[in-house]
């Protein structure tokens, strides 16, 4: 430390400054004296330069994208639905809902079934996603949401020859089929018939041990609908993952949360089957 | 004029267009979405956990969407947007963990007045949020806030509810633990720093 003008600052006074220096914090007339004594002083300086490469270090260590594109599409399809409507929609309780469910099990579905959407919110969910993908992918989408998605499901699920019992006869083979073509991880939780938007479905939903819902829709062809194209085809809007097929009279689709590759893997473990199957009803 | 439209813009804010004709709807697209990165990433130091962070930031962007009419274009928008998410994290806690923060701390006044030893080189980013994650919480948001996101302190001190005062003593209490994590994960790693040492010429 040197001798000082009168109104020059002590090393002490400098370090009791040092943090305000740093944070952009002094006045102008403080802010003249810190810089005086730091250029001054070789001690001061040197910890002003640490202090600030600890804060340098740590903001480029948390300043990582945090958020993924998935919850950022979440979030901006909530804020449109709340734009959309006219009456109060209960996120909160959804929300809250969601963190007991995160706080019992430690994992996270990301259906929505705990979110009790009325059939009108679900239609505006619906219709958010829906803009996103083609008309003939939209046929099976609309379902999984309706009828999936929106569904609270339980922790175990009844045997597959109880679950069954809400399909005709004709078609329960089908639910065997998929079950014995899927890793054994996937337990089933529905598989029945169902109408949504005036437009009926055959309909299983599994689920993975991770939490990942999946469904397998199917629907009776109308005329000139075809995914032209014998193979699978594959879209995503948001976090659904969709893959399409076709037997002779109906579209089928594999629909799931999960990534891209693993959902059209499942539906190339169905696909095969599912068609001989259907081709052989007539 | 703009009154009288962020008046209605509290019962229908798709009905209303804010200042330059665009919808609410668009402006807050505009205003509020580019920050969501930076809620999450303050949100998940706190919450410990994506998910749990992903929650409160939901449930912060939800509400800023219903108050968006009371917020003024122009103003802080990021600084609002933290402030409701501090509230929400706030209720979170208390409603999940029932934690009720763990309010008056020791208000530790004074500057770190003394020289501190350098950041050991070799440590990684992972060493650097693992050393947060050890400094009591309410330390932590305020090191978030202001070393990792530069609010300043008025800022911090108003999305946290607490006075400037108390802004500066957690800061400064939490650099020194966050110091003290540091020097520990250097020191487990063999590449540690004697504490005594300073560097000078
Ligand atoms: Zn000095
Ligand atoms: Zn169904």
């Amino acid at each position: 430390m040197k001798t000082n003008p009168p109104n020059a600052l002590s090393c002490e006074q400098a370090l009791a400054r040092l943090d305000l220096l740093l944070d952009g914090e002094l006045d102008d007339a403080e802010l003249l004296a810190m810089e005086a004594h730091v250029a001054e002083c070789g001690r001061c300086r040197a910890e002003a330069e640490r202090r600030d490469q600890l804060r340098a270090k740590l903001r480029q260590a948390l300043r990582k994208p945090a958020a993924a594109p998935e919850f950022e599409q979440r979030v901006q399809t909530m804020i449109r639905m709340e734009a959309r409507r006219g009456f109060r929609f209960q996120w909160q309780y959804a929300a809250a809902a969601a963190a007991v469910v995160i706080g019992l099990s430690g994992t996270v579905a990301y259906q929505l079934g705990h979110l009790r959407l009325s059939y009108q919110q679900q239609e505006a969910y619906v219709t958010s996603i829906s803009e996103k993908v083609s008309n003939i992918m939209r046929v099976g989408l609309i379902d999984h949401v309706h009828c999936a998605v929106f569904k609270k499901w339980p922790k175990q699920s009844p045997p597959l020859d109880e679950i069954v019992k809400e399909m005709e006869p004709k078609y329960r083979p089908v639910a065997t089929l998929v079950k014995q073509n899927i890793p054994a991880s996937y337990r089933v939780l529905t598989a029945h018939q169902c109408t949504a938007r005036g437009r009926k479905y055959i309909h299983m939903a599994m689920m993975s041990t991770e939490g990942n819902l999946v469904s397998l829709v199917m629907s009776e062809k109308r005329t000139g609908e075809t995914f032209a194209n014998n193979g699978i085809r594959q879209e995503s809007a948001q976090r659904f993952r969709m893959a399409g097929f076709e037997t002779a009279g109906f579209l089928a689709y594999v629909i799931s949360d999960m990534d891209e590759k693993q959902n059209q893997q499942l539906a190339e473990a169905i696909a095969g089957p599912v068609k001989t199957f259907f081709n052989s009803l007539g | 004029m703009e009154n009288a439209m962020t008046e209605q813009a509290g019962n229908h804010p798709l009905a209303v267009n804010g200042p330059q004709g665009l919808s609410a709807e668009r402006r807050f697209e505009l205003e509020a979405m580019p920050h969501l990165q930076d809620l999450t990433r303050t949100a998940s130091r706190l919450m410990g956990d994506r998910t749990r962070a992903e929650d409160v930031v939901q449930e912060a962007y939800l509400q800023a969407w219903k108050s968006f009419s009371r917020f003024e274009t122009g103003t802080n928008c990021r600084a609002w947007l933290y402030k409701i998410l501090f509230h929400c994290i706030h209720h979170y806690r208390r409603k999940w963990f029932r934690l009720s923060v763990v309010k008056p701390m020791d208000e530790y006044t004074e500057a770190t007045a003394a020289y501190t030893a350098p950041i050991p080189e070799h440590l990684t980013d992972e060493d650097f949020v693992a050393a947060l994650d050890k400094v009591p919480s309410d330390f932590r948001a305020v090191i978030l806030l202001v070393d990792v996101e530069e609010f300043a302190y008025r800022d911090a001190a108003d999305i946290l509810g607490v006075p400037i005062g108390t802004v500066m003593s957690r800061l400064n209490r939490g650099r020194k633990i966050l110091r003290e994590q540091l020097s520990g994960i250097a020191a487990e790693f063999g590449y540690g720093i004697s504490m005594e040492k300073e560097a000078d010429a």
